[in-house]
């Protein structure tokens, strides 16, 4: 067993610098390739942390009318707060809006312009939706008491429904441009492996001739894959950690308060995907091009 | 082969071997014109004296080879092979003999497993080849061992190198690895060279680390496919003299061969094919005039 691993990663060593313009083609194009990988993880995070942020702050803003009965309110309170599609719902009075408006405003860094005018903001409910998407039985009961109890019904789904189509068409378009790559990336690499193959028939012929294994002649060439996407791995996440601070900077540059960057968690998630990415292309490709020859020539 | 030769055939038991049941087609059809191959050639009539001496009588009646039958039909249609029924004990050295394209490369294949038997029973070294599975082909080559006119030396690699990459291509170490080349090429007279590369050697050095090579496993059955086709005749005395003291120590070998003089001289086990089919068995002689 040990024979075998130190055979066969002899002898794919030997296959890639024998092969050297082909193992750097490879090479080469699985980088470009995980490069796009980790690319699309990277934004596709960045959009889906976005999300989750808007989404936390959304909500349906209900304008009470002037002069409501409080028993009233406390009424849709509770009807609102059974629906099961309603996580809470808040009484938001207009003093407290007020001092909301006035502490964004400060820490916006504006002025602060409350002393020149009446409070413009009526009592309020927040109504925290499960699913921010997801407001019909909300609108439906509103609309019942609209009029004497509810003025006006703010809603923040539209904004949320774009990022969501934006998020949704970036991640379709980018799984299929990756689609598209990976699949260049296999072919390359089994032509890759196929000439390596090729450089070896004789030695492979002389091989099956005197009785090894089908392990020996199979794993060297698989290793010899997993070596192409181990390196392209390894160079991919080199790029990656140098450009990561700058990548940083601008995300925090453009996206402002949204919590973005390389967190730990996105940090080992495109770790890992690249190097099961380079390795899986890597030996799949392998094992396709020795499998296929391997099944001629026996 | 005409038919009238084929349903004239004689069986007869064949004369070299044991205990055994078998049939050994002997044919001698009268009336054929002869093949010119097959006419006395110059050095047909060797009387010099005997190579080697005569063998010992062998233990158990084990077989090296055993064919039932044995007919190959390639997938254009071609009988490469037909009806062949062929005995060879263990021990025995036999010529394989016969015009280009009589079948011998293909009966060579059917012996390695590199080919697939269409009909009839096949064995070798004890496997059957009908059954044999895939993952025991490569134990049952490691009892076969296979030399070739053009050597299939890997040119990159040294003598040494090339008769430790059999060893080391199945998994043994290296120290197992080192003693035995060592002793092989001690065996095929090449220890001088060992550290040479294929393009340094001579043609008989080559097949002689060709040979190191297919006996780096103790092989029961040496199969030579025309071992001295590219040697000059003093170059393949070497060679036989080599297969010879490899066949004394007991190694089954079935050399196929073009080579009149050598098997002519040798009075050894001679099956002759033609169109596929086994058209001899008997000693000595490479044509087919007998006495």
């Amino acid at each position: 067993m040990l024979h075998l691993v130190t055979f066969s990663v002899r002898q794919a060593l030997e296959g890639l610098w024998r092969n050297r313009v082909m193992s750097l083609a490879a090479t080469v194009t699985m980088v470009m390739m995980l490069l796009l990988l980790s690319s699309l993880v990277i934004v596709l995070s960045g959009m889906q942390a976005g999300l989750a942020f808007v989404e936390s702050k959304v909500e349906v803003r209900v304008e009470l009318a002037e002069g409501v009965a409080q028993d009233r309110v406390d009424s849709l309170t509770a009807q609102l707060r059974s629906l099961p599609e309603v996580s809470d719902v808040i009484y938001v009075s207009k003093e407290q809006a007020l001092a909301d408006f006035t502490q964004q405003r400060i820490a916006d860094g504006q002025p602060d312009l409350t002393d020149y005018i009446r409070n413009p903001f009526p009592n309020q409910l927040s109504v925290k939706l499960r699913d921010p998407r997801v407001s019909d039985q909300v609108m439906s009961v509103l609309d019942a008491e609209r009029g004497p109890v509810v003025a006006n019904v703010v809603e923040k789904q539209k904004d949320i429904d774009k990022l969501v189509s934006v998020t949704a068409t970036l991640r379709t378009v980018g799984v299929a441009v990756l689609a598209l790559v990976g699949l260049t990336v296999l072919l390359i690499v089994v032509n890759s492996i196929r000439m390596a193959v090729m450089s070896r028939s004789q030695e492979i012929e002389i091989m099956r001739l005197v009785g090894a294994s089908d392990h020996f002649v199979r794993w060297p060439f698989i290793v010899e894959g997993l070596l192409v996407g181990l390196l392209g791995a390894a160079v991919t996440l080199t790029l990656l950690l140098l450009a990561s601070g700058p990548i940083s900077e601008v995300a925090k540059v453009i996206a402002g308060q949204v919590p973005v960057g390389f967190s730990q968690s996105l940090t080992f998630q495109v770790t890992s995907m690249v190097l099961i990415a380079g390795l899986g292309l890597g030996g799949v490709g392998a094992w396709i091009s020795v499998r296929a020859y391997l099944r001629n020539a026996t | 082969m005409s038919d009238a030769a084929s349903t004239g055939a004689a069986r007869t038991p064949g004369m070299l071997l044991g205990a055994e049941p078998h049939r050994t087609a002997v044919l001698e059809p009268p009336g054929l014109p002869r093949d010119p191959w097959m006419s006395p050639g110059p050095t047909a009539g060797y009387q010099g004296p005997p190579l080697m001496p005569p063998m010992p009588p062998l233990g158990p009646p084990l077989l090296a080879i055993r064919m039932d039958e044995v007919t190959k039909v390639y997938p254009n249609g071609k009988h490469a092979v037909e009806d062949i029924d062929l005995v060879v004990p263990e021990g025995d050295f036999v010529f394989l003999v016969g015009p280009s394209g009589a079948g011998k490369s293909t009966l060579i294949k059917l012996l390695v497993c590199d080919e697939e038997a269409t009909t009839g029973t096949l064995e070798v070294a004890g496997h059957d080849l009908g059954t044999i599975k895939r993952g025991e082909i490569p134990k049952l080559r490691r009892q076969i061992g296979i030399v070739f006119q053009d050597f299939r030396l890997l040119p990159r690699k040294t003598v040494r190198e090339n008769v430790a990459f059999a060893l080391e291509v199945t998994g043994a170490n290296r120290k197992q690895t080192r003693t035995t080349v060592d002793r092989l090429l001690g065996l095929v007279g090449l220890t001088g060279q060992a550290d040479q590369r294929p393009g340094q050697l001579s043609g008989g050095e080559m097949q002689r680390a060709a040979i190191a090579r297919a006996m780096v496993h103790d092989p029961r059955l040496v199969i030579a496919d025309e071992p001295t086709g590219n040697l000059d005749p003093l170059i393949s005395w070497e060679i036989i003299q080599l297969l010879l003291r490899i066949n004394e120590m007991g190694t089954t070998v079935l050399m196929a061969t073009h080579n009149a003089e050598v098997v002519t001289a040798l009075r050894k086990r001679v099956v002759g094919l033609e169109a596929g089919r086994i058209v001899r068995d008997e000693v000595g002689g490479y044509h087919r005039d007998y006495a």
